[in-house]
């Protein structure tokens, strides 16, 4: 009933002008909408079904810092960071005084059960900040270091990011971290 | 009818694509989400409030699980261990973060040994020989600088001469595979080598010598079965025998030593009498080219005479 009413009102005249009733739903209007709709649904699926198969490729303007397919990881260059390090599965980067260092691994784990893992293998620390995804500490030394972690969960793998900078310093290298965080791709 | 069915494919058709949208979009609003965390993170850390998960004042006590090689995340760690120590800079603090990675490297070693993983175990007690060498380095290289570190050097000792021990009981696990002692005996040598250097021996002569009391001890304690007492019994000949074995092999090493010293002494004596044989050689071999020479001399005057005398008899001038 209510349905009823509401399909009334949608498609009954909405305004007249004089004597002129001007019908902004009529049958035939109906339809073709209907056709133009999911027309424009199924390119919108389509299109975003081919781009999500393959390897995306960056943009010609921007130059790669890193790249490892088998990791399904990018790094667009970012002004001051270095690759440092690679090993099996983590790649390390650096810039003066801070570390960023990138881990894939496979599916298995929990986020809880990373978080935990790292959480009680960096010793006696204070943890700062925590989300669903993410955990942040500083060690409990003379000269702390403040570390964030954060998880993304893929399908088939999860990817660690770890930023390490000294806690003193950690302020001053927010948004470089943050730079350096949007400039990694993964697909 | 037909206008029902129309709005509701409309309806219907729009879920479909808003859905779709935001499942491809998930990872962004998820990376949004983590965003607005640290967000929420910098203004707890300003204003001095902090999220409810989050205790500034009282560190989580979480339990201490020994991560090994085993473990995805173990590379991922040891690369924060490094990042730190080189983010550190006060000598000091890098010398004890060594310290500690090596007293981690030694549990990870024991959890390995205990799996039966014993050839990731055996590379684990090289990283720990190579975190103990590196405090030692650190400490020096301050120490060459006018730093006084004689508080963290003791607190570093301390804990060196307790791993020790550590290592000295592992050797004792009767389950070990003989490439496991091996690895182990390795370790207790490098470090017997390293105290040696140091003017240190003593302590460890002290630390065996504590082992083999303490076993006596357990020998004595432990009369009330004869199993009990066969064990402390094979216990105290052991250490006793890895005594004995530490000093055979510190005395073959100084044996090895004086060798060497005979050896190169040998070695430099031969080269000075060859050296003075090549001398009288080349002495003599001078000598007979003066003789030659005088002697060629001698006969060229002799002939120029003849010649001279057998012209005047000619009668030429």
């Amino acid at each position: 009933m209510m349905f009823d009413k509401a399909v009334h009102n949608f498609t009954k005249p909405k305004r007249s002008f004089g004597n002129c009733k001007i019908k902004f739903f009529d049958l035939q209007n109906t339809f073709r909408c209907t056709l133009l709709i999911m027309i424009a649904m199924f390119v919108m699926v389509g299109c975003s079904k081919v781009s999500g198969g393959e390897i995306e490729e960056v943009a010609p303007d921007k130059e790669v810092l890193y790249e490892n397919p088998e990791f399904g990881l990018r790094i667009v260059e970012i002004e001051g960071w270095e690759l440092e390090k690679e090993t099996a599965n983590s790649v390390k980067f650096k810039k003066d005084k801070i570390v960023s260092i990138i881990t894939v691994i496979p599916k298995g784990d929990t986020v809880a059960e990373i978080k935990q893992g790292f959480l009680s293998a960096a010793g006696s620390v204070t943890v700062t900040g925590e989300g669903p995804n993410f955990i942040s500490w500083k060690s409990d030394r003379n000269e702390s270091i403040h570390t964030n972690i954060f998880i993304e969960e893929k399908h088939d793998r999860n990817i660690i990011t770890t930023f390490l900078t000294p806690y003193n310093d950690y302020e001053l290298n927010r948004e470089e971290i943050e730079a350096f965080r949007w400039n990694i791709e993964t697909y | 009818m037909l206008k029902k069915l129309a709005v509701t494919t409309i309806l219907v058709g729009s879920l479909t694509v808003a859905q779709g949208a935001f499942a491809e979009e998930g990872q962004e609003l998820e990376e949004v989400v983590t965003e607005e965390v640290m967000q929420e993170e910098a203004i707890g850390e300003t204003e001095g409030t902090l999220d409810e998960s989050v205790t500034e004042e009282e560190p989580k006590q979480e339990e201490t699980v020994v991560m090994t090689p085993e473990s995805h995340l173990y590379e991922a760690i040891r690369l924060i261990e490094e990042a730190i120590y080189e983010l550190t800079e006060d000598a000091a603090e890098k010398a004890l973060l060594q310290d500690g990675y090596a007293e981690k490297r030694l549990e990870e070693a024991e959890e390995l040994f205990e799996k039966g993983n014993d050839e990731a175990a055996e590379k684990i007690l090289e990283d720990y020989e190579k975190h103990t060498e590196e405090a030692e380095k650190v400490i020096e290289e301050a120490e060459e600088n006018g730093e006084d570190l004689s508080d963290v050097k003791e607190v570093i000792t301390d804990n060196t001469l307790n791993r020790f021990r550590n290592l000295l009981a592992l050797l004792e696990r009767e389950n070990l595979p003989e490439q496991a002692k091996a690895g182990i005996q390795k370790a207790i040598d490098n470090k017997t080598r390293a105290m040696e250097r140091s003017g240190q021996i003593s302590v460890i002569e002290e630390i065996v010598n504590e082992e083999i009391v303490s076993d006596e001890n357990v020998d004595t304690n432990s009369e009330e079965t004869e199993t009990e007492q066969q064990k402390a019994e094979k216990r105290a000949e052991k250490a006793q025998e890895r005594a004995a074995k530490q000093a055979e092999k510190a005395e073959q090493r100084e044996e090895r030593a004086q060798e060497r010293v005979e050896e190169r002494a040998q070695k430099a004596q031969e080269r000075v009498n060859k050296q003075a044989e090549k001398a009288e050689q080349r002495g003599e071999r001078a000598q007979q080219k003066v003789e030659d020479r005088a002697q060629k001399a001698q006969e060229k005057a002799n002939k120029q005479a003849e010649k001279a005398n057998e012209n005047r008899g000619n009668g030429r001038p």
